[in-house]
């Protein structure tokens, strides 16, 4: 019988420790596990059949420290590990390899420095081995990140057909180390189709006691509970945890009773721990797992559910109708994009949808990286949004966690072309409900569409609590059916169980004050049982209608959403506030007010041209404080504020500007330079330069020499400035400037950074040295004069 | 390698005390205006602390400029004069944890002033940590003052081999780059001495 086969029967158990024992085997310190593999094969072999002996059914393989990036021969080591198990299991019945796969020991972008794409290919180079020599499962354990986790998992699904196991190392937070909770990780884990998932490792099995509901409450797979022997500590020079076999066995004989499935141990348990757990577990009621039914999607961190408390999906990242955030788009300015995402957040959103296609842009990179950065930044899930699948594929497959998906249609083709993503990469879709004949008229019939996408779904093994169906809102101004047509859809799809979104503000388009229809029909589609609104989280009405739902329906105890809501805004809809006690904006600059800059700045506009506000006001404010600083005056925390200030007032004005004005614009490059990934000094760079109206393009950070050259060529910019914290990463400046200056002659770069000295700047070959930011200031107003 | 101690603990955010010479060698301020905004950065920062560290006391010789730890030997004339006439030495890692770096991330997108602040408030509350986490192992022992890789002729590299001791992958969530970056980044790791009575 197979490992899948036999975990729906009944309990099977793990081995325990492999390092802990091998110490105790005449591992020596500075003397990895792994190495035994090849040095003495048959010590591994025996502690194999120890762990055999005490009544264990899976071993792992000796290979948790091996991949490619550490030993160039981990082909033979893995090849190795793989023999001494296999002579292990020979001639026993019902007992199972599980090739173990271990941390990279790197965090992944964009916190470390690996590629997502790295990560993969790093532990399929290592699956590739394992199933050319066959195994029965692959193990990935110990993981305390997210991000990495599905790295492997995807590893080993896209290179063997062989079961997956994963655990996760949690911490005494219960997190993992990154900050996902055990439910963000089972909702990306079985969205990915792993076999079996739990936790290992950690603290011992009294701090997983603590968590172990949240797995039984909502894995649909069997759990896998591998603890250590409690905390390790040094006793005359040796290592000894404080849990004894017998008490380990009582604690799993609890977590078996709480709905752990299949049972083994980590560091500290011998074979003694193992034979105990085995005997006194034995008899314990094995429960078999059922689908959990609820639609969830994550973060990193963090899970919505969708169906209980509705949900708003934030809709401003959508070019749709947006001039400035297509013009963000076209500019690749991030910071704009990001932006829109934080207020959403703040507002109150609880997914953030991510759309960013226009038709001069290459949609999928864009997308890779709106995702990646967004993701950074705030930890609401995303909806991935665009009609191309390519796009949706690539984001799925970068995204951190399980997204919500927009959309798929009851076309074949649509169907065909997404189920199989979501198949792979885990997510909830949304389904709009139109086919090949188009967005039929009656409810009824679109109920029908709905009911074809989900059974065609379950055909892929996408369960119905995956598939989120928007009934489609057309607007009233050209059908004055339309809104009790939609209406009476999200009925019949909420009296079937199936969850619904809609798109709410398409019921007025085309109306004048569309926020009058709009929370009215949004309030309506609440009562009919909507689960999700896309709108925008900053209208105070739309967002009125929604906590008011809340607290009439009882989802709002003691109303104190509702009374948070009502006091945040009481009155900000009167008329507009009067300015801050007259200020001036050269004065809110230079003292760093922004609320008040960007308040004196939106009055300005109205009566001063654009052009000047700039020239005879944000600038000269900006050179006061610079002076000030440069003159030590003024310290950089005053600067930045300064900067802060100015950056609000310029959004402001900038919108003002004719564009047969921007085009003067003069460039800037900006990068820190390869392996290196801090920022912050080339951040300050960038924003002040920004204030005096260059144009910056932030190429950001850990930024490959051949990229910046890139940079030049399609910008047509010839002003470089490269940053570096660390003496480490100097050499990686050099390299850069050779660089440029073997492709061109009129290009001059000017360097700063922590370490950096006019000396060491002169010996890279760069043509100036800044040793602060207005330095880098001066240094381009005298570049462009 | 010989292990005569071995310790692993958290450090509440209402322990971690900001030496106010590094805030101010740092942020360097005293004008009004900016206190307010350096009170609201310093509240959000512990927040988001989850402060960790982890501990070896081993024993080590040195021969020339080679101090032998054991599992690893660093060649450094620094360290081998600091740790000169020392028999045994603590290793250890501290770090402020990974939400401190989501913390910087999000605040580098809103504010550059805050992302500024809060970075350096941070560099010095991770140095406090360190402080406290030394107090705290060494207890009431004679030490030297402490020394860190990539200081002085302490190469850098050595960063890898103090990570595994420590375990600093599994307890403190330290993972190093190709280049030797900690993640989290406000983490710290550093060796000193016993003084032999």
């Amino acid at each position: 019988m197979g490992i899948i086969e036999i975990i729906k029967q009944k309990r099977v158990y793990f081995d325990g420790g492999t390092g802990t024992v091998l110490q105790s085997m005449g591992l020596k310190a500075g003397q990895t596990p792994e190495s035994w593999n090849i040095s003495c094969p048959e010590k591994i072999v025996q502690l194999h059949n120890a762990y055999l002996d005490a009544g264990c059914n899976i071993i792992k393989t000796n290979t948790f420290g091996v991949n490619k990036d550490k030993y160039d021969n981990y082909e033979e080591l893995i090849v190795k590990a793989i023999d001494c198990a296999k002579k292990a299991v020979e001639g026993r019945n019902e007992k199972y390899i599980a090739f173990d796969i271990g941390p990279s020991g790197r965090m992944l972008k964009p916190f470390g420095d690996m590629e997502f794409e790295e990560a993969v290919e790093l532990f399929a180079a290592n699956v590739r081995v394992a199933e050319k020599c066959g195994v029965d499962l692959i193990l990935i354990e110990t993981m305390n990140d997210s991000y990495e986790t599905k790295a492997a998992v995807i590893a080993a699904k896209e290179n063997s057909k062989l079961p997956v196991f994963v655990t996760n190392a949690y911490d005494e937070s219960g997190k993992l180390m990154t900050g996902a909770d055990p439910l963000s990780m089972i909702t990306m884990l079985e969205g990915l189709r792993v076999d079996a998932l739990g936790m290992n490792c950690s603290f011992g099995p009294d701090k997983m006691l603590e968590i172990i509901d949240i797995f039984a409450e909502n894995a649909s797979v069997p759990i896998i509970v591998n603890p250590n022997a409690g905390l390790p500590r040094v006793e005359n020079g040796k290592t000894v945890f404080d849990i004894s076999p017998e008490r380990f066995a009582e604690y799993m004989v609890e977590l078996a009773n709480k709905g752990a499935c299949i049972l083994g141990g980590c560091c500290g348990t011998t074979p003694e721990y193992i034979k105990n757990t085995v005997e006194k577990t034995n008899n314990t009621e094995y429960k078999l797992r059922k689908s959990n039914g609820k639609t969830l999607v994550s973060s990193y961190t963090h899970t919505v559910e969708i169906g209980k408390s509705p949900v708003l999906i934030g809709e401003r990242i959508n070019p749709t109708g947006k001039k400035k955030l297509k013009e963000a788009l076209r500019e690749n300015d991030m910071n704009y994009i990001l932006g829109e995402g934080l207020i959403q957040a703040e507002k109150g959103a609880h997914i953030l949808d991510v759309n960013v296609g226009l038709p001069e842009i290459n949609e999928a990179e864009m997308m890779k990286n709106v995702v990646v950065s967004l993701q950074a930044v705030t930890d609401l899930p995303l909806q991935l949004d665009s009609s191309d699948p390519d796009v949706l594929e690539k984001s799925m497959r970068i995204y951190n966690g399980k997204p919500l998906i927009n959309s798929v249609t009851g076309k074949a083709e649509s169907m065909e072309k997404l189920f199989p993503l979501v198949r792979k990469y885990g997510g909830s879709i949304i389904a709009l409900t139109m086919d090949e004949g188009g967005i039929p008229e009656s409810a009824e019939e679109r109920v029908a569409i709905a009911e074809r996408i989900i059974k065609k779904a379950s055909e892929y093994g996408i369960e119905q609590k995956d598939i989120i169906v928007d009934p489609l809102c057309l607007t009233i101004s050209s059908d004055n059916s339309a809104a009790k047509t939609t209406l009476k859809a999200v009925k019949l799809l909420n009296e079937k169980g199936i969850r619904t979104s809609l798109g709410v503000s398409n019921i007025s388009f085309g109306l004048p004050n569309r926020e009058n229809i709009n929370t009215v029909f949004f309030a309506n589609a609440l009562e009919n049982g909507l689960d999700c609104a896309i709108m925008n989280p900053s209208s105070e009405r739309m967002m009125g209608v929604y906590y008011s739902y809340k607290a009439l329906k009882g989802l709002d105890e003691g109303c104190f959403e509702y009374i948070k809501f009502a006091s945040e805004n009481d009155g900000a809809q009167s008329v507009s506030k009067p300015s801050e006690s007259n200020i001036t904006l050269e004065k809110a600059i230079i003292n760093g007010l922004k609320d008040a800059a960007v308040s004196v700045a939106k009055e300005l506009v109205e009566s001063e041209n654009a052009l000047d506000i700039i020239n005879n006001r944000i600038v000269p404010a900006l050179n006061e404080i610079g002076n000030a600083f440069e003159e030590k005056r003024a310290y950089l925390p005053q600067l930045l504020m300064s900067a802060d200030a100015a950056s609000g007032a310029f959004e402001v004005v900038k919108t003002k500007i004719d564009t047969k004005d921007k085009g003067t614009s003069n460039g800037f490059i900006l990068a820190t330079v390869k392996g290196d990934i801090h920022d912050i000094g080339k951040n300050i760079v960038k924003v002040l330069l920004e204030s005096y109206g260059f144009k910056v393009y932030d190429l950001g950070r850990d930024v490959d020499p051949y990229e910046i050259c890139e940079a030049v060529e399609k910008y047509n910019c010839k002003l470089v400035g490269l940053s570096a914290l660390m003496t480490t990463t100097v050499p990686s400046m050099e390299e850069t400037i050779k660089l440029l200056r073997a492709k061109y002659d009129d290009v001059k770069v000017i360097v700063g950074g922590a370490v950096l000295t006019q000396e060491y700047a002169d010996m890279i070959g760069a043509d100036a040295y800044a040793k602060d930011a207005m330095d880098g200031v001066r240094y381009a107003e005298r570049f462009y004069k | 390698m010989n292990i005569l101690e071995s310790f692993y603990g958290r450090i509440e955010s209402e322990e971690l005390e900001y030496a106010e010479n590094e805030v101010a060698l740092r942020l360097k301020t005293d004008r009004g205006y900016t206190n307010d905004l350096i009170e609201k950065c310093k509240a959000i920062l512990l927040e988001n602390v989850d402060c960790r560290y982890s501990a070896k006391r081993i024993t080590l010789n040195i021969s020339g400029n080679t101090v032998d730890f054991g599992g690893f030997t660093v060649e450094s004339k620094e360290l081998a004069r600091l740790l000169s006439g020392c028999s045994e030495c603590y290793m250890f890692g501290v770090t402020l944890g990974n939400r401190v770096d989501f913390l910087l991330k999000r605040l580098s997108a809103s504010s550059l002033a805050e992302h500024y602040i809060t970075d350096a408030l941070a560099s010095a509350l991770a140095e406090s940590a360190a402080d406290k986490a030394e107090d705290i192992i060494k207890e009431n022992r004679i030490s030297t003052n402490r020394f860190s890789a990539g200081y002085g002729d302490f190469p850098l590299e050595k960063q890898a081999d103090i990570l595994a001791l420590l375990d600093a992958q599994k307890l403190l969530g330290i993972t190093l780059s190709k280049t030797y970056l900690m993640t989290p980044q406000k983490s710290i790791t550093a060796v000193f001495g016993v003084k032999n009575n």
